[in-house]
């Protein structure tokens, strides 16, 4: 089943087109990967999935839903939750406080404490700092806090940029780890990755981002036979 | 020991007001970027909105101070929904709402003058008589003024450490994308803290009033002094502003008793610039912290 559908999406900043024309469907439960270098428009993609900034053209429809026109916080209610690049925690709060912002939405005080300790038993090493301000973390805590409070929103749709962005290789196999046992959580994830290499052991299907369009898109498998990959990473044709 | 005593319960009472007058603004400076430029008259219409309940519409003393507070978030308001709305988030927001809004200081100080007239009246809102300590008369006024400042304030910090408001307000402030991406409706967010701080500035304009007189022109004096006080403290810093606000009451409190009245806004300047010279980020500012 396709819980995202987005058809003919075109979107940027002022005068400057990013993306053009990008349609694709994710379906339900699965791990879809945009990959491809910076600059490419994978960003501006997930901004325009949640809101922030508004595309020219095209319809995104999430879960039998055209959300085009709703606002950031009405997206978040229906479950489209976005993970920003570098995290973006609230550095003078902490762990707790960041945490507790990821579930804003939710009324239910007793529910958000059971996915509070979810998370802490999730990622212990939170739960030991709980109280610490979030401008006092190493990059890999910061980034285990970010998806933490992606969590604490207890959406079914994850979008998540770059969960590898300016880590060491050890932590980027923990936190890929952690992706892995989520993706078998029941949620959809939308993951964006510079490197394909470790995203495509956890995807179920990827799409490749040239110049703001999609040139590629199918199974990991294809991915290592696929010419294109060298041509978008490398140049030449 | 007198002339110590003396100053304390000056200081403390031109403290406790300062505070008071530039906790708002530094919430607003915080949360949206923006130097509210019309902070001294939401002190003055509080001020008014409080001889008005009492002196015209003949409601109890008691009700004088809540009347300031409610008048004061009511034009916080009025002043998000009509402009501050529709300039936020545009190119040189923090320049163009400077002028805006001393335009709306200007509009405002000219109806309060064409609807009282330029005649000081008393502040009604006020305790008389005192009690000794020593040789010093400590006036009821400045206990009240004390006390209601503290209570106003901790209520402040407890609404925005403690509560889900608070929270918003400040994840608003650290990170605005962030905060909407947590589900915050910003907008609303902004209009809070201006009503907030508008309530602050009213609550702070009945108390500055109730030790001189009203006139159009009274928050002139606490605004440029509140502005001197966020400076100090690091521009958006909430608490620091508290503290930096009773330090320097103090400060003037000594200098106005050791060198006379008239000198006290001049020292407190010059200590200001000198302590700007080494802090230039102020007591609690912050550098710029790249990290990638």
């Amino acid at each position: 089943m396709t819980v995202l559908s987005i058809q003919n999406l075109t979107a940027g900043y002022a005068n400057q087109p990013v993306l053009h024309d990008v349609s694709f469907d994710v379906e339900a439960e699965s791990v879809f990967a945009l990959i491809g270098p910076n600059g490419h428009g994978k960003t501006t993609l997930l901004r325009s999935l949640s809101g922030i900034i508004r595309p020219r053209a095209g319809s995104m429809v999430f879960d039998g839903e055209r959300i085009d026109k709703l606002s950031v916080h009405r997206r978040v209610e229906l479950g489209l939750i976005h993970i920003p690049q570098g995290d973006q925690l609230f550095g003078e709060m902490s762990i707790e406080e960041n945490l507790l912002m990821g579930a804003y939405l939710r009324n239910d005080q007793s529910a958000v404490r059971v996915s509070l300790e979810e998370v802490y038993a999730f990622f212990p090493r939170l739960g030991e700092r709980r109280s610490q301000l979030a401008n006092s973390l190493s990059g890999g805590e910061r980034r285990m806090a970010g998806i933490g409070r992606g969590l604490m929103a207890d959406g079914k749709f994850m979008m998540i940029d770059e969960p590898s962005l300016g880590l060491a290789p050890l932590l980027i196999e923990q936190i890929y780890e952690s992706l892995q046992t989520l993706s078998r959580s029941g949620r959809t994830f939308l993951i964006i990755e510079e490197n394909p290499v470790r995203i495509a052991e956890i995807a179920d299907k990827l799409a490749l981002m040239d110049g703001g369009r999609i040139v590629w898109s199918g199974p990991p498998e294809e991915l290592r036979s696929e010419k294109r990959l060298s041509q978008t990473y490398f140049g030449g044709h | 020991m007198d002339v110590f005593i003396q100053i304390i319960a000056t200081g403390a009472t031109l403290g406790a007001m300062y505070a008071l007058a530039s906790v708002g603004l530094a919430l607003i400076w915080g949360t949206l970027g923006m130097f509210n430029m019309a902070h001294g008259l939401f002190m003055t219409i509080g001020a008014y909105g409080s001889y008005s309940a009492v002196a015209y519409l003949g409601l109890p003393v008691y009700i004088g101070l809540p009347a300031g507070f409610v008048v004061g978030g009511l034009t916080g308001c009025i002043t998000h929904l009509l402009i501050v709305k529709f300039m936020v988030g545009t190119r040189n927001f923090g320049t163009n709402i400077m002028v805006a809004t001393a335009g709306v200081a200007i509009v405002l100080e000219d109806l309060i003058l064409k609807g009282f007239g330029a005649y000081p009246f008393r502040q009604p809102v006020s305790l008389t008589g005192g009690f000794r300590v020593g040789n010093v008369v400590v006036t009821y006024q400045s206990l009240v003024i004390v006390a209601v400042a503290a209570a106003l304030i901790a209520m402040t910090a407890f609404l925005l450490l403690k509560t889900k408001l608070g929270r918003a307000i400040r994840a608003t402030a650290m990170n605005l994308d962030a905060a909407r991406l947590m589900g915050v409706r910003t907008e609303r967010t902004y209009l809070q803290v201006l009503a907030i701080a508008g309530a602050l500035a009213g609550a702070a304009g009945v108390l500055i009033s109730s030790l001189a007189t009203l006139s159009p022109q009274m928050g002139g004096d606490p605004m440029l002094k509140a502005f001197v006080i966020c400076v100090v403290a690091g521009l958006g810093h909430v608490g620091g502003t508290g503290l930096a606000a009773v330090s320097l009451g103090l400060i003037e409190a000594a200098v106005q008793y050791f060198l006379g009245v008239r000198f006290g806004f001049p020292v407190m300047l010059g200590l200001v610039i000198l302590f700007l010279v080494w802090r230039p980020n102020g007591l609690f500012g912050k550098k710029v912290v790249v990290r990638l």
